[in-house]
Order: structure tokens, then C-alpha cells, then sequence
């Protein structure tokens, strides 16, 4: 098996609530609760759950824009915890990240030229010539015209600058990409083509991607692995096919009953589903959750899935 | 909630003791001293010295430092050098004065500006509007003392219409004509102040309105069939308030700090004319207890708009 | 068995004063619903689906704003009422349920204090019933501690609270038609299934008609029983909702639904819509706007075409003519 890209060990980030007559630390919102996950040269791995469930907070941690509470952070094996540890192995180089809102993450007073060759001046010390020719390249990777390089972000679609999020993330030539919901800010037709866009990159240059996402239909159709997460942990991971044909948590079930189909047909007896897996999730909470409300351990089902759920009865 | 004021209580101590030692050291660091206007050509430099001596002023700084907060917080703030008074009674007596015409001219100011943001929030972009908004840009460029002496001399000396000092007149007798008297004194300050302070209200308050008025939950208002001016007064006004509240507390502590501009000029002895008065005479002690006042006064403030914040605004509201 | 009528809106069409000129944002929309029947709005910002219902309920800034054609509410004309005459309709005829709602509560305001609001216009109850009546809301909407929840401002609940509370304001005065804006858009799948199941729990007891405006085509397949198609502020295709999945007839809706990630199947890549919906002042709604973006349908787009849709099916109509000889090139090409 390859070497993983990155590595979450344990990871935990809690914000202290302070309180009280001296605002002590009295409690913790636990944003992230002991996550370990890994990612490998060329994977795609798609990151669900609900808002506040801490996927976004995964994604920020990885890049470096937020602090570990506990836990490591690991690169190609070699501990990058600390910002320091970061710059000495070019970290921030090979790991970049697309954001949500294309408008607020590009810097409204620069061009695009300039918002594309910030990575490169940053790590790469290219030559004037070297550098107008690399980001040249950098737009037709991304299907915008040479015409629009000295244009402002505010003068494109929604669509068009998520795609020169993408071409900044790129130019450094990183091994892994962060997307945080990259794509659900969109409508609909201008998403489909920044997922095909996303998706042909992936193919092209082998760049592994964490997906970051809370539509499962999208998820599903970038990413090849999956892991669910809810109240800070990870509930369910495994392929493609274990999360959506094998779903073993409940709160996966949960989740994918939830989505909308476009079956009409189907629609009585689909709602009638959720409704059923509702109350399975109230009744066997205790199955699936701790006395604190918190999912359980994960426990491996086979090799490529893995579950928090109890020990089958009988074993153990 | 009451935690959370005593927090605040607390958390002025050591700001209480930096400001007092910063004012204290400003001060020291003044050229001269009370007793250098003293000296003359005859004087023997020996008596200055002793004076000096007498007063303290060769101890240590540190000394000085403890000596005078130590009779600050009993309320003593020693003797005035030059009105030889005890400067608590001095500032005493002139910051009622002061109170009373602050309170006149705040009340005058959210009078005249909250009519004037509404209606020209209401009127946004006509002709109204852009008068509205063309006054408060004038009244808060022009230096005040300018429009203060343009008032004094046109209403006081060539009109004659009100008097051009004092608190009360001497003639008045009885306290009902006294009550007259000393508003009748305070109506020219008063009224100037407030038309040249109207900017902060009026702008916040027509920006908020504007705002407010354009956000979602008017709409649902409006969908539920609240009718136009209940929308107004319940939803947008209220909310467009809330900036206003939240500079509340310092309103109320500037009704005790004095205007130094406008006592001055207009002959009214309060606490901004004391204080002149004693930065030309080099009167330390009345200076610093004045600076140290208003300082206490802004920390005050401060603690004030907090509290008035999380009265207001539910959001920050601690449970 | 006809069912009542309770909206209907021909040729309505809306203008905005943009930078010195009239510019049309919706342009001839006809659309009726019916009592116990929802009817989705569907089509991608911009569209102009919002407009429309904007226009049902009269908050359109008449100096910025001209709504010409007819909007009847239960036979009464609702263009050129005054303002007056508006606010009296709103809330107790129509409900209206935003998208965010937590901008749509006001933030200074207590939970019971606003659903108060919306009834204390009609005098239908004396004071002392309206606390009542608030916690009975509350309780319908599926608030589990109704009297608390009333005491409550709108940042002290969660997103599928603050929804239910922005329904219960909605029907406080019975209305017989309810419009639901964007209602699940801005939350979780698993909240936005709890909602869509409210609306529809509380449409089919009342008898109301809900007209649901939505980009998700999967929420339309859900909760449905009409849906019409818009386009660049025109209706393209409006047919009953199995129908218009089965048989989609209009390039765009055909297109639409082909560029949607399914959550049943896999796919390579997904469908993309060439070109940029035009902008406002481009639009000449003579033509077919869609085909305008379709390099090979040329020929058809610079056609003109009537401004009613044609009955191609029972109940089902279409724009143009273009979807009988529209096709998908073989090989999409990025």
C-alpha cells in the first residue's frame, strides 16, 4: 500500500466556552472530537455531514487555518504539526484549498494575474517570463480566455471564479486540494460544470482530493471513498459503494433517506422509508451513541468499511 | 448579568491605575510648577525652594504618586493653587452647572436629530435628504467655537435676546425665578450645542433605518399584513436604534465631563471653563483631578454601553 | 372532480427601474393553484421565480417596480389594489415562508411576540385568547415546548426551529394559499425533509394551495403535484409532476435534469448547459431565450414564438416548438 499524502491522528479541535465570575474554560464545544483519517496520492475522499458536524473544520485544520487542540497532523509520514514543521517541508505548497464563496475568498482588488501568480510568488521563485507563461497555462487549464487576465473578480459568474479558485489552488502544482463545498454556492447548470471540471483534474494531474460536502449526490458523483461524519466524528467510512449500497450506521441510513429523489413514483413509499429510519434512529440511539450523546468508536466491517456501531451481540 | 457588571467593576481597577499614573506623570512632566510664576526678579530662591519643599514636590515620584491617590480616593484632591479652594468642592460646584447644561443640550440633540434621521431615511435620495445631509456634514466641519462665537455675538451682544455669561442672574430671587433664570442662561449654549451635534445620531440612525429597512424580516412583516407604520415603529425604528443605545453610556457620563469650547465661550462656569481656567494658571491639581475625572468618567461610559447593549439587544444578552 | 380555484396569474409580467430604464424581469406568466394542490416553481437564480411570487403578495416598491396583467385570489383582482388594501389580504389569504429564517425573524423580537403580530391585525380573537392561540401554533408546527419556544428571540433556536416558527406565522390566520420561498434551501437534508414533510402534513389538512418555489429538482419530485418550468423570467414547460419526469419535453428542463448529480445512479460526467443565461436587458422574450445559449440549435433560436405555452399532452405544455427536434449532441464535449 502506498504511503498516505496526509494524516489525521486523533485530531481534536474544541473551543473553550468561557463563563462564569473570572471566565474560566467551564466548557468545550467540541468542533472536532477525535478524528483519524488518511488520504493517499491520487484519491478522492468526500467528507459528509450536517453544518456543525466539523467537516469543514477537518478541511481548515489540514491546510493550517485552524489550531489542533490535540492530535498530529502528519505529511508523507513526517510530523507537521506545528506551523513551523509546515514550512520547513513545504507543506502549504503541495496542500491548497478551494472555498465555498468564490466572491469573498478572491481578493477584490487584485486582478486575476496577480491572484493566481500570489502562490507561485510565495514558493516558487519563477522568473517574469516563466511566471506570465505558467499562468497562462494555469487559465486554458481551467477554460478561461487569456482576455480575462487582467479582469477583477467582481466581473465573473459565479461559476467562472470558483474556476480561478481552482486555477490559484493549482498553481503550485499541489498533491492534495482541499474543496470545502466548492460547488454549493452554484446553480445548477454552472455546477455540473465546475464537477466536471473538478473531476477531469482529478483524472489529469492525479491530484487527491478531500471533498468536502454536505449533498450526497455530489459527493457520490466525485469521490470515490467516503467518510460521514456527526457531532464531530466519524459515524461511517468506507468505498463508494459500502456508504451508499451498504450503509451500516443509522445516521448514514438517516442521511441518505433524507435526500430528495426525482423518483415520483416512488416518492410515498420513499417517505414512508425516512419515516421508518427516524424511528429506528430514536429508538436505537443507544445503540449508536454514547451516554454523552457522541458516536461510538469506528469498528472495521471489512476492508474497506468501517462503522461506529456496537460489537454484534454474542462476540466481544 | 450581575456577574458580569462586578466583572466589569473589576476590570477597571488596574485600568484605574494605569490612567491615574499616566495623568500623573503627564502632569509632572509639565514645564514649571506652581511656584515658578512666583518667581520675580527679587525673590530669594531659597523661599521658592522651601515652598517647594513644604508642598512635597522633592519627594520621590513614586511618593507624590501614592500620596495623591491615597487622598483622591478619601475625595481629596488637595487645594486649588490659584482659587485656593479645595478642588473637590471647586469641581463640585461647577460640574452642577456643567450637568444641567450637558442634560439640556443632550436632550435638545436627540430632539432635533432623531425627527431629522427619520425624516430623511424616509425621503432618501430627494432633494430632503440631501439637505438634511449636506447640514450635518457642515455643522460637523466647521470648527464649533466659530458657529459658538458667531451665536454669542449675533443673539447675545447685537440682539440682546440672552445673556452672554453666568449661570443665574443675581436679581432673581425665589426659587421659581431662579429655575428661570438659570434656563433662560443655558437656552443659547444649549441650542447651539445641540444643532452642531447632531451628525452621530442622524447618521446612524438614517444609515440603521435604511438598513433595517431592507432586511428580511420586514418583508415578513409586511407579508403577515402588519400594516406600514406599525412596521415602522416596531420593527424598523426599534432595530435602527440599537447603535444609538449602544453609544448611550457615554452620553451619560458626558453629561458630568463639560464642554470646554462652548463654557468657554459662552461665559458658562462649569467644568470646561475650570478647566482652562487652570491649564492657563498651571493649576496641577485641579488639572489632574479634571483629567483623571473624565477618564473615569469614559471608563464608566463604556461599562455603561455594555450593559445598555445587552439590556437592548437580546443577542447578547447573558443568561 | 374540479378543484377550486384559488390563484390564478395571466400574463403577469413585472418591470424593474434599472439605471434609468424599464427593464422586464418576468414577461406573460400564466400560472393557477388550486386548492390541496402544490405547485412548484422551479428554474435557477435569475429566473424570476421569486418575482412572481413577490407579485402575488404586493411587495413589489411601486416607484421601482410595474406589475401589469391579472393576479385573482379567490376571484378578487389583486393589481392596482393599494397598499392598504394589500397588507388586509396579506397574512390572512396568504401565508409566505422565506428562505433564511433567521433573517426573516426579527432578532429583537420574542418568538410568541411575532406570530402575535400576525394576528392581533384581524381582531379575530380577544386578548386574552392570543397567548392560546400562539402556543396551539407552535404546537402544530411540531414545537416541543411550545410555551418556551414563545418566550424565546429566533438565535436562541436551531435552523428547523426558526422554518417551523416561520410556518407557524405563515398559517396563523388560516390563509387558503401558502408560498413557500426557497423554504428547505438553507437547511440540512435531514431538517429539509422534516420541513418538506411539515408544509405538506399542514397543506393536506387545511386544504390549502402551496406554491413551493425551488431550484432542487429533488424537493419538486418530493412534494409536488404541478410544476412549471421558468426560464429567464418565462414559463418554458408546466405539466403534473410525474408527467413533466417522465416526459420532460422542453430543451431546458430536459437539460436541467440531465446535468443533476443523481444520488440513484453513477454517471461519467454530468451534462453541462453550454453558454450564460442572458442578462436582463438582453432578454427579448419574443424568442426562445434557451436556444439562444445551444450552438446547434440556431436556426430555431432567432425564430420568433407565441407568448402562450402549447398543450402537447393532457395537462402538459411546452414552449415553442423547439423540444421536437431538440437532441443532446452524442459525445458532450467540454
Amino acid at each position: 500500500m502506498k504511503e498516505p499524502i496526509v494524516t489525521l491522528k486523533d485530531l481534536k479541535v474544541h473551543y473553550p466556552i468561557r463563563s462564569g465570575f473570572f471566565n474560566r474554560v467551564t466548557d468545550r464545544v467540541k468542533a472536532v472530537d477525535g478524528v483519524t483519517l488518511s488520504l493517499y496520492p491520487g484519491q478522492t475522499l468526500g467528507l459528509v455531514g450536517e453544518s456543525g458536524s466539523g467537516k469543514s473544520t477537518i478541511g481548515k485544520t489540514i491546510v493550517g487555518l485552524e489550531a489542533m487542540t490535540s492530535g498530529q497532523l502528519l505529511y508523507q509520514g513526517q510530523d507537521v504539526s506545528r506551523p513551523r514543521q509546515r514550512k520547513e517541508k513545504h507543506y502549504n505548497r503541495d496542500v491548497q484549498m478551494i472555498f465555498q464563496d468564490s466572491l469573498s475568498s478572491l481578493n477584490p482588488r487584485k486582478n486575476i494575474y496577480d491572484i493566481i501568480a500570489e502562490p507561485i510568488r510565495n514558493f516558487e521563485r519563477l522568473d517574469p517570463v516563466a511566471e506570465n507563461k505558467r499562468i497562462r497555462e494555469l487559465l486554458s487549464i481551467v477554460g478561461l480566455p487569456q482576455r480575462t487576465l487582467f479582469q477583477y473578480p467582481f466581473q465573473f459568474s459565479g461559476g467562472q471564479r470558483q474556476r480561478i479558485g481552482i486555477a490559484r489552488a493549482l498553481a503550485t502544482n499541489p498533491k492534495l486540494i482541499i474543496a470545502d463545498e466548492p460547488v454549493s454556492a452554484l446553480d445548477l447548470s454552472v455546477q455540473a460544470q465546475v464537477l466536471n471540471f473538478m473531476k477531469q483534474i482529478q483524472r489529469d494531474l492525479g491530484i487527491a482530493f478531500l471533498f468536502i460536502s454536505h449533498d450526497l449526490g455530489v459527493v457520490r458523483h466525485m469521490t470515490d471513498d467516503i467518510a460521514v461524519m456527526h457531532r464531530g466524528r466519524l459515524v461511517e467510512t468506507g468505498s463508494r459503494t459500502d456508504i451508499f449500497d451498504h450503509p451500516a450506521h443509522i445516521y448514514t441510513q438517516r442521511l441518505l433517506a433524507a435526500i430528495p429523489s426525482i423518483n415520483v413514483a416512488a416518492r410515498q413509499t420513499h417517505r414512508q422509508q425516512r419515516q421508518a429510519i427516524e424511528r429506528v434512529f430514536d429508538e436505537q440511539y443507544t445503540d449508536y451513541y454514547d451516554g454523552d450523546g457522541l458516536p461510538l468508536p469506528l469498528r472495521k466491517l471489512s476492508a474497506t468499511h468501517a462503522a461506529a456501531i456496537k460489537q454484534p451481540e454474542g462476540r466481544d | 448579568m450581575w456577574k458580569v457588571i462586578i466583572r466589569r467593576l473589576l476590570m477597571m481597577i488596574p485600568q484605574l491605575i494605569i490612567l491615574s499614573v499616566l495623568i500623573f506623570l503627564l502632569a509632572k512632566a509639565m514645564p514649571g510648577d506652581p511656584f515658578s510664576g512666583l518667581i520675580g526678579p527679587k525673590t530669594d530662591p531659597k523661599q521658592i525652594e522651601a515652598l517647594r519643599e513644604a508642598a512635597g514636590l522633592n519627594d520621590p515620584w513614586w511618593q507624590q504618586y501614592t500620596h495623591w491617590m491615597s487622598n483622591a480616593l478619601h475625595g481629596d484632591f488637595g487645594m486649588s493653587y490659584t482659587m485656593h479652594l479645595p478642588v473637590s468642592e471647586l469641581i463640585g460646584s461647577r460640574m452642577i452647572n456643567t450637568f444641567w447644561l450637558s442634560l439640556l443640550a443632550v436632550i435638545l440633540t436627540y430632539l432635533i436629530a432623531i425627527p431629522m434621521a427619520i425624516f430623511a431615511a424616509k425621503n432618501e435620495g430627494s432633494w430632503k435628504d440631501q439637505v438634511l445631509l449636506v447640514y450635518n456634514s457642515i455643522t460637523f466641519g466647521i470648527p464649533a467655537y466659530v458657529i459658538y462665537l458667531f451665536a454669542i455675538f449675533v443673539f447675545g451682544f447685537v440682539l440682546g435676546w440672552f445673556p452672554t455669561g453666568g449661570t443665574v442672574s443675581p436679581e432673581a430671587s425665589g426659587w421659581l425665578a431662579e429655575l428661570g433664570s438659570r434656563i433662560y442662561h443655558m437656552i443659547l449654549p444649549a441650542t447651539t450645542m445641540a444643532l452642531l451635534g447632531t451628525t452621530g445620531i442622524f447618521t446612524y440612525l438614517r444609515s440603521g433605518i435604511l438598513d433595517e429597512q431592507n432586511q428580511d424580516y420586514v418583508k415578513t412583516a409586511r407579508a403577515k399584513g402588519v400594516g406600514e407604520n406599525a412596521i415602522f415603529t416596531r420593527h424598523i425604528f426599534r432595530n435602527a436604534l440599537l447603535p444609538i443605545a449602544a453609544n448611550f453610556g457615554f452620553v451619560i457620563t458626558g453629561l458630568l465631563g463639560g464642554a470646554i469650547f462652548a463654557e468657554t465661550i459662552f461665559g458658562y462656569p462649569g467644568l470646561g471653563q475650570l478647566f482652562i481656567t487652570a491649564i492657563t494658571s498651571r493649576d496641577y491639581s485641579v488639572i489632574t483631578a479634571l483629567i483623571l475625572l473624565n477618564g473615569v468618567l469614559a471608563l464608566i461610559g463604556g461599562m455603561l454601553s455594555d450593559i445598555i447593549m445587552a439590556i437592548v439587544d437580546p443577542r447578547i444578552r447573558i443568561e | 372532480m374540479e378543484k377550486q380555484l384559488l390563484l390564478s396569474g395571466k400574463k403577469v409580467t413585472v418591470s424593474f427601474m434599472i439605471n434609468g430604464d424599464w427593464q422586464t424581469a418576468i414577461y406573460q406568466v400564466d400560472l393557477d393553484i388550486h386548492r390541496d394542490e402544490v405547485v412548484a416553481l422551479v428554474g435557477e437564480s435569475g429566473s424570476g421565480k421569486s418575482t412572481f411570487a413577490t407579485a402575488v403578495m404586493g411587495l413589489h416598491k411601486a416607484n421601482q417596480s410595474k406589475v401589469t396583467g391579472s393576479i385573482t385570489l379567490a376571484d378578487q383582482e389583486l393589481i392596482g389594489l393599494s397598499n392598504l388594501e394589500m397588507a388586509k389580504l396579506r397574512g390572512e389569504k396568504v401565508g409566505m415562508i422565506f428562505q433564511d429564517p433567521l433573517a426573516a425573524l426579527n432578532p429583537l423580537m420574542r418568538i410568541g411576540d411575532q406570530i402575535k403580530e400576525a394576528m392581533a391585525m384581524r381582531d379575530v380573537y380577544q386578548p386574552s385568547e392570543y397567548k392560546q392561540r400562539v402556543l396551539e401554533l407552535l404546537d402544530q408546527v411540531g414545537i416541543v415546548n411550545p410555551a418556551r419556544t414563545a418566550r424565546q428571540f429566533p438565535h436562541q433556536l436551531s435552523g428547523g426551529m426558526r422554518q417551523r416558527i416561520m410556518i407557524a406565522l405563515a398559517i396563523a390566520n388560516n390563509p387558503d394559499l401558502i408560498i413557500a420561498d426557497e423554504p428547505t434551501t438553507a437547511l440540512d437534508v435531514t431538517i429539509q425533509a422534516q420541513i418538506l414533510d411539515l408544509i405538506k402534513r399542514i397543506q393536506e389538512k387545511k386544504h390549502a394551495g402551496v406554491l413551493l418555489i425551488t431550484h432542487d429538482l429533488g424537493v419538486v419530485a418530493e412534494v409536488a403535484d404541478t410544476v412549471a418550468v421558468m426560464y429567464a423570467g418565462q414559463l418554458v414547460e408546466k405539466a403534473p409532476v410525474a408527467e413533466l419526469f417522465a416526459h420532460p419535453k422542453h430543451p431546458y428542463t430536459r437539460s436541467l435534469l440531465k446535468s443533476n448529480p443523481s444520488i440513484e445512479q453513477e454517471q461519467d460526467d454530468l451534462y453541462v448547459i453550454p453558454g450564460t443565461v442572458p442578462a436582463l436587458a438582453e432578454m427579448d422574450h419574443h424568442k426562445d431565450l434557451f436556444l439562444q445559449r445551444v450552438p446547434w440549435m440556431q436556426e430555431l433560436a432567432d425564430q420568433p414564438i407565441a407568448d402562450e405555452l402549447v398543450e402537447v399532452a393532457p395537462q402538459h405544455f411546452v414552449r415553442g416548438e423547439a423540444w421536437r427536434t431538440f437532441e443532446f449532441p452524442e459525445e458532450q464535449v467540454q
